[in-house]
């Protein structure tokens, strides 16, 4: 196994293992309930509905799940640093470039993580089926907002 | 040599730390780099290491200038750094076959528990390295440094945190790998480790190296001898020791002070006095040696 990869793969499971990790996922679990909540709160209203929940939902997910892959991102290099296990790594047998493909190849699994985690909120948020089914076809396929 | 470094200058945001070093080590030898808190010690292994750019001087590592990333160099080298961190969530044979494998290893469970083993740490199967006390800590630190079977190892205070027996282990370990040809750069502020493990020593004060040579060459040329209270029986007996790597400097009731050679090792000093009829009692180191060496060429230069 290549070098970038392994590094990858410790990253990854950094985040699925570690407290610190398990923190940054709950985290972003409690941030997108939050918004979850109050999305359905419009529906219940008749301000939104239940395409453009889960419209606004995917939304959310993907650019807070972005924005907490760089924030776990940037604690692999300058966390790793302060914590003083970045130089053993610094010092193994493979050029920098593949240590960098590492920890971005971490931060992808990480945002995918992200991404991922929170779809039964999404699905959830958005009832009954029919309409989660007709609003995921609207995104995927016309690339417009449903309404 | 595996380790060359000549007239290092090296400043770090816009203030020079080192002015002068110099150090060379062999392989096979242990090499000692002493010096008072901030003298430049770790500042001088990361130059070596290739994780610092030098403003002028010569460093090489394998005969060749290490260059972040270069394979060659880092291959054959085993490192304990100074701020030794971990990945608290991983367990021991976790942390210690991810690094073998970044190594280009491929170990067994029973390799990476051998490792282990070698080290003074137990099997602990399940156990995050986050629960391990800073000697246990120390310890994992030496095995990721050996997984690789280097030619050199630089290790920044390897034996601290351990405790009394821990320590001999690792004074065990490093000499087995002095014995096969491992060159070590020990860098530390315990001289009873210096004073055991290392053939030659260099001080760094102020960021330039003030002493370096041999430990009883150092220790005789500056006239730092040990000296021991010798405490006799029935007096001090006529016959003196032929030895002259034996001096007696002073006699007083039952007490007299004696002076060894760096090159004499104690425990035959006192063999050769009994033999001649000598009947010591008790010994009592009066400093001399290696401290007094150290507190000396480091006072020296601060004044």
């Amino acid at each position: 196994m290549s070098p970038a990869l392994l590094i990858a793969r410790k990253e990854a499971g950094e985040l699925l293992l570690s407290q610190r990790g398990l923190a940054w996922l709950m985290a972003m679990t409690a941030a997108l309930s939050g918004f979850a909540l109050l999305l359905v709160s419009n529906t219940e209203l008749s301000l939104l509905d239940n395409a453009q929940v889960v419209y606004d939902m995917v939304g959310i997910v993907g650019a807070l799940g972005a924005l907490l892959a760089i924030v776990v991102g940037i604690d692999s290099t300058g966390g790793e640093r302060e914590r003083g296990s970045l130089v053993p790594l610094l010092l193994v047998p493979a050029s920098r470039e593949a240590i960098l493909l590492g920890k971005i190849g971490g931060i992808a699994i990480a945002w995918a993580v992200m991404y991922g985690s929170p779809c039964p909120i999404s699905g959830r948020s958005a009832a009954p089926g029919r309409t989660w089914c007709r609003a995921r076809s609207s995104l995927r396929f016309s690339g417009r907002r449903p309404c | 040599m595996l380790v060359h470094i000549h007239s290092l200058q090296l400043s770090r945001g816009g203030v020079r730390i080192l002015h002068d070093v110099h150090l060379s080590l062999a392989a096979g030898e242990i090499y000692g780099l002493l010096g008072p808190n901030g003298a430049g010690k770790s500042t001088t292994v990361a130059a070596a290491l290739g994780l610092l750019v030098p403003d002028a001087g010569e460093v090489c590592l394998f005969e060749r200038m290490p260059v972040p990333g270069d394979a060659a160099i880092y291959a054959r080298l085993g490192v304990l750094a100074e701020q030794n961190g971990f990945y608290d969530w991983m367990t021991a044979e976790g942390y210690l076959g991810f690094f073998a494998r970044l190594y280009r290893r491929r170990l067994a469970t029973v390799e990476v528990r051998d490792r282990l083993a070698r080290v003074g740490l137990g099997p602990r199967p399940g156990q995050r390295i986050g629960t391990f006390s800073r000697g246990m800590r120390q310890r994992l630190g030496l095995a990721r440094a050996l997984i690789a079977d280097p030619a050199l190892l630089i290790l920044d205070e390897p034996t601290n945190g351990l405790d009394p027996r821990g320590r001999r282990e690792i004074h065990d370990v490093l000499i087995e790998l002095a014995g096969r040809g491992v060159g070590i750069l020990l860098c530390t502020h315990l001289l009873d480790d210096v004073d055991r493990l290392c053939h030659r020593i260099g001080v760094i004060v102020e960021g330039r190296t003030v002493a370096e040579s041999a430990i009883a060459e150092l220790v005789r040329t500056t006239g730092h001898m040990a000296r021991f209270r010798l405490r006799l029986s029935g007096g001090l007996p006529e016959v003196r020791p032929a030895d002259c790597r034996i001096t007696l400097l002073a006699c007083e009731g039952e007490w007299c002070l004696v002076e060894l050679d760096p090159s004499l090792a104690p425990e035959n000093a006192w063999r050769e006095l009994m033999f001649l009829g000598w009947h010591v009692t008790e010994i009592c180191r009066e400093g001399g040696g290696l401290e007094d060496l150290y507190l000396s060429v480091t006072e020296r230069r601060a004044a």
